[in-house]
């Protein structure tokens, strides 16, 4: 029997998976019910309980969105504490590169949140307007995001089984630092240029979300994302580190660092994911939300401040860069 | 306009509290809805002011299928259209009459002064006014109904409901409620009263009974 499946954190990690699945699958349920027979201008019994069924499907799915959130901050912590378990290991990053699964599953996991945030959207706008005009499309999109739920079932049973307590791993100095040779940014990037990126890609989606240009949003804003990963995994990282060749993103998510990653990768998340969402509302949907763009704007503005605030502060209180 | 056409209502596959029931209510009406206990009014009543749902069939006010609207719609549609007196007032017992129309008209306005001048009006209409700041638990049946007919008028409701009017109430009050509810006839609201009390008797309204769920004019 793996060792690791009798972790305390992780038989309630996978509790709590299991929980996901099974709401998800009832409101999976609901929901081809909802694209098979979906019919707002009939007055028959199947269409008034297809309707009753779509509030219960709505609660389950924002039930889902609640708690896939924090299932995936409880995730970072459950895999950041295993990192005593596995030899080699020194935080997070050792533990989700112990085998093929854990980053895909981590990725995974992100981007079903950006999924559910979007559903939820659509189902504001659904209900917003007097005709539920967007429950079928919800429903569809659902179906989609209940496959996305599956795959990760499938990755974290995988991962989770397939995590040794008896191998070594490598942990972040090797898996970030910079093999003789090689360099570890991207599109051959050196730091200064990997900065300017950055600042140079944050102030284009600030100003397009100021601008409402949904289109440059919808492409900038990955590419914020890309490039904001590496900036604070080999710059913005050693300053919370205090450390040159420290490069890791995982190890802010621990007490010695104040737990700072949960707000840093949480607000640049929420940040991106919110922008893509006002620009694809904004594309798709003709509607400019200006609640999404603010939270968007904040968290946004909030992430590049905590970033550069580590800069800052290192500087006065050294007199020098790292 | 209340336009009702095949309107069904189950509660468990073989129990039907509804059976295919249609009539049409004009603007300003006054209908009378007669029936024994367990008839099916108050269930009627209750789809009438959308706090329930039809198991089918339609239900038109004012040319709007009111149960096809999202929650939020809905309950907008309920403050704006829509006044109901239940069977037992409904109230929240440890305010005073005043916070009681204040909660109903805090639905549809932020702006006190025009909350005021409405409730003072609605207060009036319902001839309960003196009563304005006594807590509703130290009222009388015929106040504390006086005082839930004032909360229906609050957001100056076009259609007004009362389920079993007089149930609670003497002789005496009775009869000052038949009085109010002609007053009421008198300002174009269109009135249903759901009832087994032959007090009804003497209005005149269209009148319908109801029997085992189904509906006879």
């Amino acid at each position: 029997m793996n060792k690791i499946l009798l972790n305390q954190k992780v038989i309630i990690y996978l509790s709590i998976e299991t929980l996901l699945l099974l709401l998800a699958t009832i409101a999976f349920f609901i929901a081809f019910k909802i694209v098979k027979n979906w019919d707002i201008n009939s007055f028959t019994p199947n269409q008034f309980t297809l309707e009753r069924e779509n509030y219960l499907f709505i609660t389950l799915v924002q039930m889902l969105l609640f708690f896939s959130i924090f299932d995936t901050i409880y995730f970072i912590y459950v895999i950041d504490k295993l990192h005593l378990f596995i030899p080699g290991a020194m935080c997070a990053a050792g533990v989700i590169n112990a085998n093929s699964f854990g980053v895909p599953l981590l990725l995974l996991k992100l981007f079903f949140i950006f999924l559910l945030l979007l559903w939820q959207n659509i189902n504001i706008l659904d209900l917003r307007e007097k005709t539920f005009p967007y429950t079928k499309i919800k429903a569809s999109f659902f179906i989609i995001i209940f496959l996305a739920l599956i795959a990760i079932i499938y990755f974290d049973i995988n991962y989770f089984f397939h995590l040794k307590t008896n191998l070594p791993v490598s942990c972040c100095s090797t898996l970030y630092g910079q093999l003789e040779g090689q360099n570890p940014l991207p599109f051959n990037l050196d730091t200064k240029l990997l900065l300017i990126l950055f600042y140079l890609l944050f102030i284009v989606v600030f100003g397009a979300l100021i601008g409402e240009v949904a289109f440059l949003i919808l492409l900038a804003t990955p590419l914020f994302l890309y490039i904001a990963y590496y900036s604070v995994t080999y710059f913005f990282g050693t300053y919370i580190y205090e450390l040159p060749t420290h490069k890791c993103p995982f190890c802010m998510f621990q007490k010695e660092y104040y737990y700072i990653g949960y707000l840093i990768w949480g607000s640049l998340f929420l940040g991106t994911f919110f922008a893509l969402i006002w620009a694809i509302d904004a594309l798709l949907f003709k509607i400019w939300q200006k609640k999404l763009k603010l939270i968007a704007q904040i968290s946004l503005f909030l992430f590049v401040i905590i970033c550069s605030s580590y800069v800052a502060f290192y500087y006065f209180k050294n007199g020098v860069f790292l | 306009m209340i336009d009702i056409q095949n309107l069904t209502k189950k509660v468990q596959p073989n129990q039907t509290i509804l059976d295919n029931i249609s009539f049409r209510v004009k603007k300003g009406e006054l209908v009378i809805v007669k029936g024994v206990s367990g008839s099916g009014k108050t269930t009627l009543l209750s789809i009438l002011a959308t706090l329930d749902k039809p198991t089918s069939g339609k239900v038109l006010i004012n040319n709007q299928a009111v149960h096809k609207l999202p929650d939020l719609h809905l309950s907008l549609f309920r403050a704006q259209h829509i006044g109901f007196v239940a069977q037992h007032f409904n109230l929240i017992e440890h305010l005073s009459v005043y916070d009681n129309l204040l909660i109903a008209k805090g639905a549809l306005t932020n702006s006190i002064k025009e909350a005021k001048s409405d409730i003072t009006k609605a207060l009036k209409q319902a001839n309960i006014l003196h009563k304005k700041d006594a807590i509703v638990k130290n009222l009388s049946g015929g106040e504390k109904q006086r005082t839930a007919i004032a909360r229906a008028l609050v957001n100056c409701a076009d259609i007004l409901l009362f389920d079993e009017p007089t149930a609670a109430l003497d002789s005496k009050n009775s009869q000052t409620f038949l009085e109010l509810l002609q007053n009421l006839h008198k300002m174009q609201k269109t009135i249903i009263v759901a009832t087994h009390d032959p007090i009804f008797d003497t209005l005149k309204a269209k009148t319908f009974i109801m029997q085992d769920g189904k509906l006879y004019e």
